[in-house]
């Protein structure tokens, strides 16, 4: 017998949105500031450090050439004038949501893709509403205008991943009305433009390609899989079969993927993340940041009392566009949420894994969680007493603030403790 | 087959979310809902023990049942066999495709 869901019908084509908000964390800041509404606004990373760099760019500052992940002191050259606001991560988060809440009340399957995007399957809704695609996109946008100050722009298809390519390559670049629906009739018209403007295609997987012969999104939709798959087996080795179906499938536009509502409803893992001021060179700077990030995730597992029995680890340098580090991960003899347990997976597996190369972004997650009212007893060892520590520590940092008690390391020079506990996501909150 | 090639994999395996932003959604998504709230509040102790025993046993012995969950706007009829457990997440998994909130069912049948 299978799942039976009433009253909603089952059909055999959805319809898909995804909306995505222009310049998010700009369009935020102008909306609470009416005052800068008509000005070049932009977020920066560390506004006091002319080295900092953009997070968002809205178009008027875009409009004098202003970029996205350029150095405030290029983009202030470029444009003298420019209004700089601080990040304001935490309530980034909440308007976002704000958004979820908007769109849950047109349809219940919403599924965040990142801060500033959103799925939402709406087949069900069209009826309810008594329009067609386009008119519902509509009525969401302006919505979500008048509610929150912030304009999205919306992609519509039959799936996913053409709605993702309908707002990225289509509904963005329209000045118009900032709406694309891609349908069986035009999907032709995705096929001329270059391959990196497809949604899972980086600058290194385009030079892979373009060595085989393809050129553009139509060229790879027109390859017949095992063809693409033969090829790049040669380049990419045994990896090369998932990665060209995905490719495959996605310049076809075929997609299966739900829309899933309940992709936020249990906590999968427990992480922090942080970028660093400057690059670290070395195991012994970056190994600090890793016992700060691992006490950190193992004090908010404790809270929500899980443990967990996957770390992972991922470090990045700072150049975005050659991206460089790795992201990989181990599983645990026996589940914690012990600091000096996950700092000694964490650092395992990064002296493993890292190539040298300068460190910018570090991150740690515990994953694969449990609950913690089954605590493993191990022989040899006195978890429980490094467990009350911990707890004890906790109580401290409740009562007297993040940084009131921490491991010696963290008042070294390269500590970030102070620093993380002020951000999110690497910036202000 | 590939994770990222089934269900949702494509998707899982790309998101760009701030671990923030994803502990928000969490823990929104934990929060009763209005409209659950309201519709639990009717479910006395005993009732609640009852589909609580009959929970357990369908488990055990793999039989279907019918579920009735609080939902906005409308309530949902859920049928299938529980095909898992989440103790911590307190939740069942019905047929492998719907994840179900314990304290949002209201009702169930055989």
């Amino acid at each position: 017998m299978s799942a039976i869901l009433r009253p909603f019908v089952r059909r055999d084509k959805r319809t898909v949105l995804l909306a995505d908000c222009q310049s998010f964390y700009a369009s935020v800041e102008k909306a609470a500031n009416p005052s800068i509404r008509n000005k070049p606004v932009v977020v920066a990373g560390d506004p006091k450090r002319r080295s900092g760099i953009i997070l968002a760019a809205c178009p008027t500052a875009k409009a004098y050439g202003v970029t996205t992940a350029e150095s405030l002191r290029d983009a202030v050259k470029k444009c003298p004038e420019l209004v700089v606001a601080l990040p304001r991560m935490r309530h980034y988060i909440d308007m976002s949501i704000h958004i979820t809440r908007i769109l849950e009340s047109y349809t219940e399957l919403v599924e965040p893709f990142s801060i500033d995007e959103q799925f939402a399957d709406v087949t069900n809704s069209l009826a309810r509403f008594g329009c067609n695609p386009i008119e519902l996109a509509t009525h969401i946008q302006m919505r979500i205008l008048q509610e929150t100050g912030i304009y999205t722009r919306i992609g519509i298809a039959e799936n996913k991943i053409l709605a993702k390519i309908a707002c990225d390559i289509f509904a963005k670049k329209d000045p118009e009305g900032g709406l694309h629906e891609i349908t069986r009739d035009n999907i032709s018209d995705l096929w001329s433009h270059e391959l990196n403007k497809m949604f899972g295609i980086g600058t290194r997987t385009m030079m892979h390609l373009h060595k085989i012969g393809i050129r553009n999104i139509g060229d790879l939709a027109a390859t017949p899989l095992e063809t693409l798959k033969r090829k790049m087996r040669v380049l990419l080795g045994r990896n090369a079969d998932i990665w060209s179906e995905v490719l495959w499938r996605t310049a076809n536009g075929i997609d299966d993927s739900p829309v899933n509502p309940d992709a936020f409803d249990t906590q999968k893992g427990i992480g922090r993340q942080t970028t660093l001021p400057v690059d670290y060179h070395t195991a012994e700077d970056i190994h600090v940041v890793l016992l700060e990030l691992s006490a950190l995730i193992c004090e908010r597992s404790r809270k929500k009392h899980y443990q967990g029995a996957v770390v992972s680890v991922g470090v990045q340098g700072a150049d975005f566009d050659k991206p460089t580090g790795f992201s990989r991960q181990m599983k645990l003899d026996v589940p914690t949420n012990l600091t000096r347990e996950v700092y000694a997976a964490a650092k395992q597996v990064f002296e493993k894994h890292w190539n040298g190369l300068p460190v910018r972004k570090v991150w740690v997650q515990l994953g694969s969680l449990i609950s913690d009212e089954a605590v493993q007893l191990t022989l040899f060892d006195d978890r429980h007493r490094h467990l009350v520590l911990e707890q004890t520590m906790d109580g401290i940092r409740d009562a007297y603030g993040p940084t009131a008690v921490f491991f010696g390391s963290s008042a070294s020079r390269s500590a970030q403790l102070t620093n993380i506990a002020r951000k999110i996501g690497g910036h202000l909150k | 087959m590939s994770k990222k090639l089934q269900g949702n994999g494509l998707f899982e395996s790309s998101r760009m979310m701030l671990f923030e932003h994803r502990d928000a959604l969490i823990a929104r998504q934990q929060q009763p809902h209005p409209a659950s709230y309201t519709s639990r509040r009717g479910l006395d102790e005993q009732h609640r023990e009852e589909i609580a025993a009959r929970l357990g046993a369908a488990l055990s012995h793999g039989s279907p049942i019918r579920l009735t969950v609080a939902d906005y706007p409308d309530n949902r009829i859920i049928e299938g066999i529980i095909t898992r457990y989440d103790a911590a997440g307190r939740r069942i998994r019905l047929n492998d495709e719907h994840w179900v909130r314990l304290e949002n069912i209201i009702d169930m049948e055989e």
